[in-house]
């Protein structure tokens, strides 16, 4: 197996995440019909008591909603989409739904929109990351784990025993609408060695096309 | 830089490589660029502003898009502002020499 310099292996995965980035953007567009500013995705690798910090940054005086996805595989984690309180009600009105109004099978609630906005945006996000290197994972159904709170006082660390976690910070907007959100995502430590080596593949496969 | 990696070795020339989108329109405005590979998520300005500026400018030189924002209408917007082809991240090799051929660049 060739050798892989870590810049390259960064580079790799960088370029993976703007795929998924680019696929969950997609999503959001045409699931709203409008175009979506995309954002350099945010990259680090830190302790797991800094991830919730991490996730939280720059939503930390504002009230949003938060759906919670683990996804399950040979790499492994744990996503979240964060919505601005205003989401709902911007995303209902691009939808031409009216959230008041459970009469019909369009009377949908703010809530139950994020939720599936939230997974088609997880899910495409993850899906793109980890579809670029071969890796299947299944993600578990979203749950809402923030309503019109703080994220900071909702969201807690997972007890674990790793020493590091690959945290990715994705943020989109739609700057007409004053709608924003983001797609964090956790990668755990026991993944690191799977991601590795499936960067190493694609960078054998890439190189000999 | 992943680009790198596939394109084709007479392009490794003489290459010139911007952080973000200001370093690569004063790249533009300081010399002359034969073929330029744009992404559209970069920090400072994005690639439709930078386009938009060059185009502002009479100064859009052959260029192709590679990004990863492919949602509807991206290309589009991006053919209006100037570039040749838009590429889906990350093109191989082959998909290069077709854009050239395409662009009248082989």
């Amino acid at each position: 197996m060739m050798q892989v310099s870590s810049a390259d292996r960064e580079d790799a995965l960088r370029e993976a995440i703007n795929i998924g980035m680019g696929a969950a953007g997609a999503a959001l567009a045409e699931a709203l019909g409008t175009f979506v500013r995309l954002s350099v995705p945010e990259v680090k690798e830190v302790p797991p008591g800094a991830v919730v910090d991490l996730l939280a940054a720059r939503w930390a005086e504002r009230q949003v909603n938060a759906s919670y996805q683990a996804f399950y595989g040979e790499v492994s984690g744990e996503a979240l989409a964060i919505f601005d309180d205003t989401a709902g009600r911007s995303v209902a009105d691009l939808l031409g739904h009216d959230v008041n109004d459970q009469s019909s099978d369009e009377g949908r609630s703010a809530d139950e929109i994020l939720l599936e906005l939230g997974n088609l945006m997880t899910g495409a996000c993850v899906n793109g990351i980890v579809d670029r290197f071969n890796e299947p994972i299944h993600l578990a159904p979203p749950v809402l784990v923030c309503q019109a709170g703080d994220l900071r006082a909702t969201l807690h660390p997972t007890p674990t025993t790793a020493s590091r976690a690959l945290v990715v910070c994705i943020d989109f907007a739609i700057d007409e609408r004053q709608f924003a959100t983001r797609v964090g995502i956790v990668i755990s430590e026991a993944s690191f060695a799977t991601l590795d080596e499936a960067i190493d593949r694609f960078f054998a496969d890439l190189l000999a096309s | 830089m992943m680009l790198k990696k596939v394109l084709p070795p007479d392009l490794l020339a003489d290459v010139v490589e911007a952080g973000g989108g200001e370093e690569a329109l004063a790249i533009c405005q300081r010399e002359p660029i034969e073929l330029m590979f744009l992404d559209l998520t970069m920090p400072e300005r994005d690639g439709y502003a930078v386009l938009a500026e060059l185009q502002r400018a009479g100064r859009v030189p052959p260029t192709f898009v590679v990004s990863a924002d492919i949602q509807p209408g991206a290309s589009d917007r991006v053919r209006d502002l100037g570039a040749l082809a838009f590429l889906k991240k990350t093109p191989d090799r082959a998909t290069i020499e077709t854009a050239l051929a395409n662009a009248g660049l082989r």
